[in-house]
């Protein structure tokens, strides 16, 4: 019983910084906007139905899941043998070449999401070289749209699926693995039946972490995205900010934390059924 | 070795680590059937040698021959050789019938023959219900027999072991001592075991590979290696004995000793090889020495001592006793005679088949050339 005062500190921050403002965005999410005259009395749903019915909230929302889910995808295909590489090596590079996987982290967001616009633009680095190597005739549009978006928040999550997955790799006993090619698995046939599962854990918390980060990063795809294409975190900028309308964009906020919690306790479930079996 | 063809035969293998080396130059033969144990402290190349045999490290050189067929260059996964961990290194996110079956899977058995070869493997071992549980449900000893049945289920060629008892609790590991070796006898395997604890060696192996420093010192029976140690490393290492530093006086019918100090003498039986006036050690088992009244006075090797030290230890009393020149010997009694005190003035006794000569390290000697450590 006494271990559960442990947590009081942490459950006494989370309810200041977290439980009571989001609680506070409940009532005001059900109020309505008038435009030159402000947040007016009465409870409506009208916040709620028209994000969710209204087809450009509704491509917003699609895109930002599109977007948590695909930049999740590249971190762990890209991360997975550079994670399990680090977690395995005995080189005595090892430990320089996990500081040059984090050292990304260490730049300011706001200088390496400028050095991508530099990369991106039309005439940008990148372009420069596609046209010259003749992979493409003229220049492809990569700032502004998804594929832009797609890079930049790829590169800024890499390190965090990394780290995670170094963490699950390294708690695989490499005696595992030998057992299974002992019994006459392959190297590939031993990766996907014993490494691969095992790593799972690591997988998932990785996974929910980048896909939490990405849908919820905002100096990223203001800065890739410009003012036009928008993701949920940007739109809801927009509208405490410029358009000033508080009502709405607590209720667009509310749907992200929510979409966000359930995620979190979806994941918690799958934990517990692999768990259970690993 | 003679007569049938060796079942796994090392030549040569050869193994560094950076400026370490692990194995260096290790040759031997495990005939058919045979439980071969390699014996040796931590860090003397033996279970690098074993994981060479597995192909878990590709060695510098030398060759591994399986039945005849050179290994060496094949890929682990290729071998059919089955090998059980130290650690078990049993399949966490699988089912004990999935951990015994994945061997079996690999080699694309047909369900209709896999499961009951799987079931009876269990069965073998004495799991037979378990078969759903998860490895983490089991005790360290079922843990051990879901490793052994998951080796043995895909009839490997040779089984290696790898420490694999030193994990289990004293009573659990004398237990499966047991059942390894009953194991072993009915179903015939090659078993090459590797350990560090010299009781389990000589208890379960038909010859020991006694290893130091990545060379082989000597393959023997077990009584071979225990009763003719080749070099003073493979005396100290099985069992406790005392060493008696002395020169050979006189080498015919028998052999005698002037120990160092003058007073007193060893006598032994001859051994080829050693020369009048070399310094050798005579080296005396704890249990070999019979503490008490001589029997029959008159014969060799009866000395005036005195106890100094007493200890009990269930099976046998431990004693210290101190020489007339001043020395001390350890001996080891049985638990079952009655104690006597510190400070008894009695005698000591052994026979001279019991006393092991040993050249001193640095002056040649049979046991060092290749003949004599038994390859």
């Amino acid at each position: 019983m006494s271990g559960w005062r442990l947590l009081v500190p942490a459950l006494l921050l989370l309810l200041v910084v977290f439980v009571a403002p989001v609680g506070m965005l409940v009532p005001t999410s059900l109020r309505s906007y008038v435009p030159l005259v402000g947040i007016t009395g009465g409870v409506t749903a009208r916040n709620y139905v028209r994000l969710l019915t209204d087809s450009y909230y509704l491509e917003i929302i699609g895109r930002t899941l599109a977007l948590g889910l695909g930049v999740t995808c590249a971190t762990l295909i890209i991360g997975y043998p550079v994670a399990f590489f680090l977690a395995r090596t005995r080189s005595r590079w090892r430990n320089w070449l996990t500081i040059l996987v984090v050292f990304p982290l260490m730049l300011n967001l706001v200088v390496r999401t400028f050095g991508w616009i530099a990369l991106l633009a039309q005439n940008g680095l990148v372009n420069q070289a596609l046209q010259a190597l003749g992979v493409v005739d003229g220049p492809v549009k990569l700032l502004f749209n998804f594929a832009g978006l797609m890079i930049g928040l790829t590169h800024i999550f890499l390190p965090f699926m990394v780290l995670v997955l170094i963490g699950a790799i390294q708690n695989i006993p490499r005696d595992v693995e030998d057992a299974a090619r002992v019994l006459g698995a392959s190297w590939g046939s031993a990766f996907l039946r014993v490494t691969l599962p095992l790593s799972a854990p690591g997988i998932l918390s990785g996974s929910i972490l980048v896909f939490v980060l990405t849908i919820s990063a905002l100096v990223t795809p203001r800065l890739l995205g410009g003012p036009t294409y928008q993701v949920m975190s940007t739109l809801i900028y927009d509208e405490f900010l410029q358009r000033l309308n508080w009502p709405a964009g607590s209720a667009q906020s509310l749907l992200l934390t929510a979409m966000v919690l359930v995620l979190i306790y979806l994941s918690g479930r799958l934990a517990r059924r692999t768990g259970a079996a690993a | 070795m003679s007569g049938a063809a060796p079942a796994l035969a090392v030549r040569r293998l050869r193994k560094s680590f950076g400026t370490v080396v692990a194995v260096d130059g290790v040759s031997l033969d495990a005939a058919p059937g045979e439980f071969l144990a390699l014996l040796g402290p931590s860090g003397c190349g033996k279970s690098t040698l074993l994981r060479m045999v597995a192909g878990l490290v590709e060695p510098d050189g030398g060759e591994v021959v399986l039945a005849g067929e050179d290994i060496t260059r094949i890929a682990v996964h290729q071998r059919n050789l089955g090998l059980v961990f130290q650690s078990y290194a049993l399949f966490p996110h699988m089912t004990v019938f999935e951990n015994v079956a994945f061997g079996l899977r690999r080699r694309s058995v047909p369900p209709p023959e896999l499961g009951p070869r799987v079931e009876r493997m269990l069965e073998l071992v004495r799991l037979g219900p378990l078969g759903a549980r998860h490895p983490r449900e089991l005790s360290g000893g079922q843990q051990q027999r879901v490793a052994l049945a998951r080796a043995l289920v895909t009839e490997p060629r040779v089984l290696l072991l790898d420490e694999p008892l030193s994990n289990l609790d004293a009573l659990l590991r004398e237990e499966m001592r047991v059942e390894l070796k009953r194991l072993q006898e009915r179903l015939g395997t090659t078993m090459i075991f590797v350990t560090h604890d010299q009781a389990e060696a000589l208890i379960l192996s038909d010859r020991v590979v006694v290893m130091e420093a990545g060379r082989v010192e000597q393959i023997g029976r077990p009584e071979e290696v225990y009763r003719r140690p080749a070099t003073a490393f493979v005396a100290r290492f099985l069992g406790r004995a005392n060493f008696l530093a002395g020169t050979l006086a006189e080498i015919g019918s028998a052999a005698v000793v002037a120990l160092d100090g003058g007073e007193l003498s060893v006598v032994a039986l001859p051994r080829p090889g050693l020369e009048r006036g070399q310094p050798v050690h005579a080296v005396i088992r704890q249990e070999a020495i019979r503490l008490g009244p001589a029997a029959e006075a008159g014969r060799p090797n009866q000395f005036a001592a005195t106890v100094v030290f007493h200890a009990f230890a269930g099976q046998a009393h431990h004693y210290v006793v101190q020489l007339g020149d001043g020395r001390e010997l350890e001996i080891a009694a049985p638990g079952s005679a009655p104690p006597l005190a510190r400070g008894v003035r009695t005698r000591v006794e052994w026979s001279p088949e019991d006393v092991i000569l040993l050249p001193v390290p640095g002056t040649p000697h049979p046991a060092l050339s290749p003949e004599g450590r038994g390859l």
